[in-house]
């Protein structure tokens, strides 16, 4: 946690101090025209209908109704007016040219100032074949005589025959012209930036994906990066290129759909981070959610705000889900997400007043972005760092479980044991003496030779459990065999699992000097790999019918248990009990791509 | 001597019994060698041994319980095992002996002559084991006060006045138990820790007073036992 502190902290320091510092800045139409920044201009009036004696300053406009700017679409063809009062003073020593700045404003306008014309966007018309579409972005030059500090009007009439009902995001903005330019230089370089950011981190998760062994996250999250990359490149060329506004239009639903796509495929990141279930059921949640937000006509007002926030407190129900196994990245991301959800309800909030409180600087955005893009980095750190922790375990685990292997075989009472009764037979029967001596000397070959393998054929463990048998017979005075019934000798298995599983047999089943038969058999049934081992030791029977888990497991069950887990992580079954008067140990084991 | 030897390894029974004939002799009564519980038991249940050679790990079942049942008995134990790590807890028990099991014939010898009282024991019981309803309790030996021998049983009188049945007679006794307990009298073996001081109540007779102020009579060829702890 410290950790996620030390990248966060700074930057929520820095949006605190920049609200603060916005906040007591002034940002409605009574202003002091700064040199390098314009304005939002707000409090429009508005009529649907042409009528040139609104650009009248002198109009009485009392009974003309509000509208916001925001909200205005493209569903009622015609001709509409807005207006409304800009006061400003003005700086003494720059002497700069004023102007009137419009992005995405309908399909066509004429502009006045104080009731004279001061330019013409496109050609404003009276139906589809007398508009002329204008630019994009269009500056409209006030002439110096008129822009002395005080009050003024500003009148738009505007004609949208050729608009779609898509485009929204328009803004009509004041300051100098010189900031104008400036402001659209900025917009360009940042949201090129974007760009260069988002490829950066798509390169970045894509070599993750390549280089994980293709895992599905890292994929989902290079298409993220890949969309916002996309849609910050559409950003920039609307900037760039200045097309005419029907292409706009047609161009923003691209953005539009980008920028879904960008929150959806985000959670579903979130989702295979997480490793949750029923994707496709959230998927079908956040498309339905989506549909909701576009149908209910939110986005006129406040732009994708309210569907972006929608999705983000979908990734918190998501990551809620998450924290339960991955606390970690689940937190790392939720800063990111409660970041931009406090700048989202932030600009809401800022936007509904309409210029009576102030907006976030546009760097405090793009901050919330680089900071979400932050939060997924860590995060995957954060994963690929307890992934190598993990591996790491795995890894000593399995050196432990060798020398568990060698440990078994060279346990100091089988070596002293074995070392007395050799002592023994020495003095008795010599031939049997070299027998054992041979036995314990085959057994140890095969021991070293499979010690540092994972799985072993199924015939070298039988030749390894065969020399075993022979040697624990000369200990304990008794003739002990291994019978194979269906056998194929490429099976592989873990080393000494059978030899494990006839030791405990030979230690629990049988009464010294009492021979034995062991018999093993192996089935293949599609990718399942069965093998059953039974002895006929007459000291288990008083077993009865005692369950599996009615049966204090030992040492040697133990390590069968944790070697079968290691190569086949929750593909095996183990179970044992009487059957037909016989012990039986069977294991199945699902091998998937071989049958 | 009557000797019985335990061990599911039949080349190593045969080894420990040969090594026991030859250091023993003609002082072995009978010799039996064993290689299961259950033959044992079966023994056991119709012949009386003096001293019990086991092997601790027998057929993969818990030693333990095994050597608690074996040390309630009225014989001795001793231990014959590979698992040299449970020494001390054996010894904690009241085996005569832990022999590790490389088995050589001067350990094995060293082993005997703790049996018989002539080579010194390691002084390490923690516990008296009573069997009770046929389960084995351990009694911890520092709460023992005397051990009193009435014909062919013994009872172990403890701190909390409780007393438990004891199978083994008082001399096997003497050679389990810690240098605190020293025998006074033909039926009395007493815990020095609980001894406030002896005294003479008439000519001839010595008697030990306890903390609680009873009295336990005293030998007179055991006195100077007594004397000497209190000089």
């Amino acid at each position: 946690m410290r950790k996620v502190s030390t990248y966060y902290l700074p930057l929520i320091l820095l949006i605190a101090v920049n609200c603060i510092f916005a906040a007591n800045q002034v940002d409605t139409n009574r202003v002091k025209v700064p040199a390098n920044r314009t304005f939002l201009l707000y409090g429009w009036k508005y009529n649907f209908g042409d009528n040139i004696k609104l650009a009248d300053p002198g109009f009485n406009d009392q009974a003309m109704p509000l509208q916001f700017l925001e909200q205005f679409n493209n569903n009622k063809k015609g001709i509409h007016w807005f207006r409304t009062d800009v006061n400003y003073t003005l700086d003494e020593d720059n002497d700069g040219v004023l102007s009137i700045g419009m992005i995405n404003v309908a399909m066509a306008c004429d502009v006045y100032w104080d009731g004279v014309y001061i330019g013409s966007n496109g050609k404003v018309g009276a139906n589809i074949e007398t508009e002329v579409p204008g630019k994009t972005i269009a500056y409209f030059k006030i002439p110096h005589e008129l822009s002395r500090s005080g009050d003024h009007i500003v009148a738009v009439r505007l004609s949208n025959f050729h608009g779609n009902s898509f485009s929204t995001w328009k803004r009509i903005s004041f300051g100098y012209y010189s900031a104008h330019l400036l402001e659209i230089e900025e917009t360009k370089s940042q949201h090129y930036t974007y760009v260069g950011i988002y490829l950066t981190a798509l390169l970045f998760s894509l070599a993750l994906f390549f280089g994980t062994g293709n895992e599905r996250s890292y994929l989902i999250i290079s298409v993220y990066f890949l969309l916002s990359s996309i849609a910050a490149y559409i950003d920039y060329i609307m900037f760039a290129h200045n097309y005419s506004l029907p292409v706009y239009s047609r161009l923003f639903v691209f953005a539009l759909l980008a920028a879904y796509s960008i929150y959806i495929f985000m959670n579903i990141f979130l989702l295979f981070l997480f490793g949750l279930n029923k994707k496709t059921i959230h998927i079908g949640l956040m498309v339905l959610l989506l549909v909701l937000c576009e149908v209910s006509g939110v986005r006129f007002t406040y732009g994708d705000l309210i569907s972006k926030s929608v999705m983000l407190l979908y990734s918190l129900v998501i990551l809620s889900r998450g924290i339960k196994v991955y606390k970690k990245e689940a937190l790392i991301i939720f800063v990111g997400v409660i970041v931009n959800l406090l700048v989202n309800a932030y600009t809401v909030f800022a936007v509904s007043l309409q210029g009576k409180f102030p907006m976030l600087p546009k760097i405090m955005l793009g901050l919330t972005h680089i900071i979400m893009l932050l939060s997924v980095i860590i995060a995957i750190s954060e994963r690929i760092r307890s992934r190598n922790t993990m591996y790491e375990a795995i890894k000593l685990k399995s050196q432990r479980l060798e020398t568990e292997l060698l440990k078994r075989s060279i346990q100091p009472h089988f070596m002293v044991n074995t070392l007395l009764s050799l002592k023994s037979w020495l003095t008795k029967d010599k031939a049997k003496a070299e027998k054992l001596i041979e036995s314990l000397s085959d057994e140890f070959q095969i021991i070293n030779k499979i010690s540092h393998e994972k799985e072993i054929p199924i015939s070298e463990e039988i030749i390894l459990c065969r020399h075993h048998l022979e040697l624990m017979g000369l200990r304990r005075d008794a003739a002990y065999k291994l019978n194979l019934i269906s056998i194929n000798e490429n099976d592989r298995i873990p080393p000494m699992v059978l030899h494990t599983l006839i030791e405990n047999g030979l230690t629990h089943a049988y009464q010294p000097k009492e021979n034995g038969t062991f018999d093993l058999q192996c089935k293949r049934i599609n990718t399942t790999l069965e093998i059953i081992l039974t002895n006929d030791g007459s000291r288990l029977k008083k077993l009865g019918n005692k369950t599996d888990s009615e049966i204090e497991e030992g040492m040697g069950l133990k390590y069968v248990k944790a070697r079968l887990e290691e190569s086949y992580s929750k593909r095996w079954n183990l179970h044992y009990g009487l059957d037909n008067g016989k012990w039986f140990v069977k294991i199945t084991i699902n091998k998937p791509g071989q049958s | 001597m009557r000797i019985l030897i335990l061990e599911d390894e039949p080349p190593i029974a045969d080894y420990i019994a040969s090594s026991v004939r030859s250091i023993l002799n003609d002082q072995i009564k009978k010799l039996t060698v064993l290689h299961s519980i259950e033959e044992a038991s079966d023994f056991l249940s119709s012949n009386q041994i003096d001293l019990l050679f086991l092997d601790l790990n027998l057929s993969g079942e818990d030693g333990f319980e095994i050597l608690q049942d074996s040390l309630s008995r009225r014989f001795q134990t001793i231990v014959i095992s590979a698992y040299t790590d449970r020494a001390i807890k054996a010894y904690e028990y009241g085996v005569i002996d832990f022999v590790p099991k490389t088995l050589k014939q001067e350990r094995l010898k060293v082993a005997i002559e703790r049996y018989m009282g002539r080579s010194e024991r390691p002084e390490q019981t923690k516990y008296l084991i009573s069997k009770m309803k046929n389960k084995n309790k351990l009694i911890p030996v520092n709460g023992i006060v005397y051990l009193q021998a009435d014909r062919y049983l013994v009872f172990a009188n403890l701190e909390s006045s409780k007393n438990f049945i004891i199978e083994k007679p008082l001399n096997s006794l003497e050679i389990i138990l810690p240098k605190n307990f020293i025998r006074i009298h033909r039926s009395y073996i007493v815990n020095l820790n609980f001894v406030e001081s002896y005294e003479s109540p008439s000519h001839g007779t010595f008697c030990v007073v306890l903390k609680d102020h009873n009295r336990l009579p005293v030998s007179r060829y055991r006195l100077k036992h007594i004397k000497n702890h209190f000089s």
